[in-house]
């Protein structure tokens, strides 16, 4: 056996047996229904919060810029890489957050793992919340900086870690808007406190919550009101934005000056002209219509409380992330299947990539989402827990 | 070495309340293969050093720490740098 064949041969991966990862969804002409194993469903685990990829705005100016400027750049940003499209997405995201300057990434996790790897090396420290997304522990292994976990959502174990450091100065700390498996927001108040109150630098990673928090939806740096006191917010055009990329900007400095340092911004193909004019229509129309958030969080605020009173177990708050905690993997194969077969498609996370001692049945709702789908979800998992593999034992 | 001797026997009785009852637990015992904790009990284990020693352990080093041995090491290192 050589070394591939050992490595493959001693691989395991979640339910492999059965056939859940890579589960193929056909998305059927809009953004909240499609077909799963020959089933007609509700897709509410798909991280379109504002329901955009079939926006109209956002497809003719996809396919206006695929007919004009080809499929793919072909290069990096640094070389052939920058189309007029990406240079005004730039300028349109820095005047949208008030940034000195936004860099645009091909996705978000390389947004992550090349403005962090670019920000921290050997003579640094890093300070992750526990429950940190993998492009942000990436970044951290890449930079090779010295790297604490400081404990989830806990400003009281930050303020401890940091006083342990001969040079607070020396360290980025790196929070999340909204966490990806439960729902729950960083408490970015207390944060932003003892980061400042140590002289410390601090990373926001607005994936989840850019397009959904916030007066603008700026994020949730903007709905706590700390975005001055914040040195780097990274996000990702795959959620609200509903295409594919990331950025990473700041308010307080020019972080264009990393542009080389950042290896997967240097030496990685620019995202194609069609996404990046999708982007562009997506973020007007964000601007344009603050509806789609609240419609977003109503539906959010539906689900959390009826699947609260159904019994399941939850994160701690509203949020459009809504993770219902299942303590047994075989259970959760099974309800996986049973939300399927009662027309609900939702994201079923392993153990490995859970932050607790249980797998998840990841529920994200979308403004697009109608009073009926709303009902539907609530209305599958109310069976599961009625008379599916969920109901109370004895 | 007296002090070694208090963190390994800290550490072993830490570890043997995270243990299913009847496992052997000693100083060289793989804390994954022989003992069976799970990445999370694993990291309660080390918060818990954390808090009663006022030291943060680096995530750099955890990967090279397997076995009781391994962690007083780790333990004596960042106790002195402290």
């Amino acid at each position: 056996m050589n070394l591939v064949e050992r490595r493959i041969a001693t691989e395991k991966l979640p339910w492999q047996d059965s056939d859940v990862l890579g589960t193929l969804v056909l998305v059927d002409g809009g953004p909240t229904t499609g077909t799963v194993n020959g089933q007609t469903v509700v897709l509410a685990g798909t991280n379109n919060y504002l329901g955009l990829t079939f926006h109209p705005d956002c497809v003719r100016a996809s396919a206006d810029a695929v007919a004009r400027y080809g499929t793919g750049t072909t290069g990096s940003r640094l070389a052939s890489g920058t189309y007029p499209d990406h240079a005004a997405l730039e300028r349109e995201l820095a005047e949208f957050y008030g940034a000195r300057a936004v860099m645009l990434f091909t996705t978000g996790y390389q947004a992550n793992v090349g403005i962090i790897s670019a920000l921290a090396d050997r003579d640094t420290v890093l300070l992750l919340d526990a429950q940190s997304h993998a492009s942000i522990y990436d970044g951290a292994t890449l930079s090779g900086a010295t790297t604490y976990r400081f404990k989830h959502n806990d400003a009281v174990d930050l303020d401890k870690r940091l006083r342990r450091l001969s040079d607070p100065t020396n360290a980025l700390v790196i929070v999340e808007g909204i966490y990806s498996m439960l729902g729950d927001s960083a408490p970015l108040v207390d944060i932003c406190e003892v980061v400042t109150r140590h002289g410390a630098a601090l990373l926001v990673d607005e994936a989840h919550s850019f397009g959904v928090l916030g007066k603008r939806g700026r994020g949730l740096a903007e709905a706590a009101g700390v975005e001055d006191q914040v040195d780097v917010i990274v996000g990702t055009f795959s959620k609200s934005l509903g295409c594919v990329g990331g950025y990473a900007l700041s308010r307080r400095h020019d972080l264009t000056m990393l542009r080389a340092a950042a290896r997967s911004y240097a030496y990685s193909a620019s995202s194609s002209p069609s996404v990046m004019a999708s982007a562009r229509a997506a973020l007007k129309v964000i601007r344009e219509n603050p509806d789609l958030r609240e419609r977003l969080l109503d539906n959010a605020g539906i689900t959390y409380h009826a699947l609260q009173q159904l019994g399941y177990e939850l994160g701690p708050e509203v949020s459009p992330i809504v993770g219902v905690q299942v303590r047994d993997d075989d259970l959760a194969l099974q309800a996986w299947h049973f939300l399927i077969d009662h027309g609900v498609y939702v994201n079923l996370v392993p153990l490995q990539a859970s932050p607790g001692p249980f797998c998840l049945l990841r529920v994200s709702l979308s403004a697009a989402h109608t009073p009926e789908q709303v009902d539907a979800i609530i209305e599958a998992f109310r069976q599961l827990r009625e008379t599916g593999p969920l109901r109370p034992v004895g | 070495m007296k002090k070694r001797e208090d963190y390994a026997a800290r550490l072993t009785e830490l570890v043997n309340q995270l243990a299913e009852a009847g496992t052997v637990v000693d100083v060289n015992s793989d804390l994954v293969d022989d003992v069976g904790l799970s990445s999370i009990e694993i990291m309660e284990l080390i918060e818990q050093l954390e808090d009663t020693y006022d030291i943060s352990f680096p995530l750099n080093d955890l990967a090279e720490i397997r076995t009781i041995t391994d962690m007083v090491k780790e333990l004596e290192r960042l106790v002195e740098k402290q």
